[in-house]
């Protein structure tokens, strides 16, 4: 299209529909090329286009008007004392120590995972490398330690700097011996019977059908284990002796009834 | 010795230790201890950047807000959460963008819970217009500056919030789309477009 043919597409109404696009560059090439030729030669046009930039000018202006402020001057010395008053805060809380005895844990639990499947032997690390530590046994089929008290240790050395923590090899090489054990829940102050109970239990010289609860009972007295069967007496059966009572306060109903009963 | 990655940590907060794999080699093949220090290269390099940044923050909160008081509060509620979370900033370049976010977030969300709404409504028109009233030539203009300052403000809030983000920039730093794109992390194209669109959108209604 030739530049006289532009001039003659573009009217009045074109070009005030164009006029935002055009103010704001956001015309294409050709569209642009018209707009121009028709402010060009229409006088009200170019009017409205003169407006139109004041306007976009005055908004400019009024939204850089509304930033333009400056901060007060000690915006940043009170932020300064709000990060040094937060840090005394914490210095002071007995919960300061919580985050960081919670990813040493998390360090130790991952170092835990990685050792048992990088070697398939079950590990105990979590809750005992310290005590492995101390007093680590004469065998070992895989070391490690990892000293989860020095964290706390040494971050409580300096005040309120940030933390690195780091990885570091160590000059001795400490062994830790894990090997699965029976897990057995021991209730409060009953350790060493059950120590003596398991070792009789080892020794083959008690029966070993026993429970651990029979068991417990009879190391009190120094009894021999004995397993008494529990008999469950049919309805009939109990029906027609009539006194093998210990089911309802009459006796009329009973089901059950223990071994020393029958006899 | 392998060393623990991105492990620094600003205050007393520890939120996470990322190992690196040498490191996790370290304590899982051979002998390793974990050791925690202090180191205040951070708290450095916050400092630092707190003096740079602190008047944008401020500016930005302003420009959503239009009280100064109000600014105040939340620049520094910015720059304390911005504190705060330093360390896990990986690209430190991208601090004054990271910080411009967290302020807009913080400035809008003050908005909406709408604290001392009408005393900013009422106040904001003629603070605003401080700068445009010194170009006035008489009374009438004053007034019609107020009036046109109270009006774009209302335009401008009623903007969508990404159309807005570009206005308030644009103020703050002039028209360097480049640099906005930079600080909102967006294509500079479309930072161009979404300031066109937002002074079109303007204009039209303030005609």
């Amino acid at each position: 299209m030739s530049e006289a043919a532009r001039k003659v597409t573009m009217n009045c109404e074109r070009c005030r529909t164009a006029m935002m696009d055009a103010a704001t560059e956001g015309l294409a090439a050709a569209r642009r090329a018209e707009f121009e030729a028709h402010v060009h030669v229409c006088a009200a046009c170019r009017e409205e286009l003169q407006r139109v930039r004041m306007l976009l000018g005055a908004i400019d202006r009024g939204v850089a008007a509304e930033v333009a402020a400056e901060p007060p001057a000690d915006l940043i010395r009170r932020v300064r004392q709000r990060i040094a008053e937060e840090g005394a805060a914490k210095d002071a809380s007995p919960l300061r120590w919580v985050p960081v005895a919670a990813c040493a844990a998390m360090v130790i639990l991952a170092v835990a995972w990685m050792v048992r499947s990088r070697t398939g032997t079950p590990q105990n690390v979590a809750g005992t490398t310290q005590a492995a530590a101390k007093n680590p046994p004469p065998s070992s089929s895989t070391s490690l330690v990892v000293r989860g008290s020095d964290v706390a240790v040494k971050q409580g050395d300096a005040d309120r700097k940030p933390l690195v923590v780091e990885v570091h090899r160590v000059a001795e090489r400490r062994t830790l011996r894990v090997e699965r054990e029976p897990e057995v829940l021991v209730p409060p102050g009953q350790m060493e019977e059950i120590m003596k109970l398991a070792a009789m239990l080892n020794s083959s010289q008690e029966a070993k059908t026993a429970s651990v609860v029979a068991g417990l009972k009879q190391m009190g007295t120094d009894e021999p284990l004995e397993i008494k069967p529990l008999v469950i007496v049919p309805l009939e059966a109990a029906k027609e002796d009539g006194t093998a009572g210990g089911g309802g306060p009459d006796g009329t109903n009973p089901k059950f009834v223990g071994s020393e009963e029958l006899r | 010795m392998g060393k623990a990655s991105t492990v620094g940590v600003i205050g007393n907060e520890v939120s996470g230790v990322l190992l690196s794999g040498k490191a996790m080699d370290a304590l899982a093949a051979g002998c390793g201890e974990i050791v925690v220090s202090r180191d205040d290269s951070l708290e450095r390099e916050f400092q630092a950047r707190l003096a740079e940044c602190a008047t944008l923050a401020f500016r930005v909160a302003l420009g959503v807000l239009r009280d100064r008081a109000e600014a105040e509060d939340v620049a520094q509620e910015a720059l304390l959460r911005a504190y705060r979370k330093f360390h896990w900033l990986r690209d430190r370049q991208k601090f004054r963008g990271w910080l411009v976010r967290i302020a807009w977030r913080m400035a809008m969300d003050h908005r909406r819970a709408g604290r001392r709404r009408l005393g900013y409504e009422q106040g904001a028109a003629a603070d605003g217009a401080r700068e445009m009233t010194h170009a006035a030539q008489n009374a009438e203009e004053i007034a019609a500056s107020r009036e046109f300052q109270r009006r774009l403000n209302a335009e401008m809030d009623a903007l969508p919030e990404k159309l807005r983000i570009v206005m308030v920039m644009a103020g703050i730093e002039g028209y360097d789309t480049r640099e906005m794109a930079m600080l909102l992390e967006l294509p500079e194209g479309t930072v161009k477009s979404r300031l066109r669109l937002a002074r079109k959108r303007l204009a039209e209604r303030l005609r």
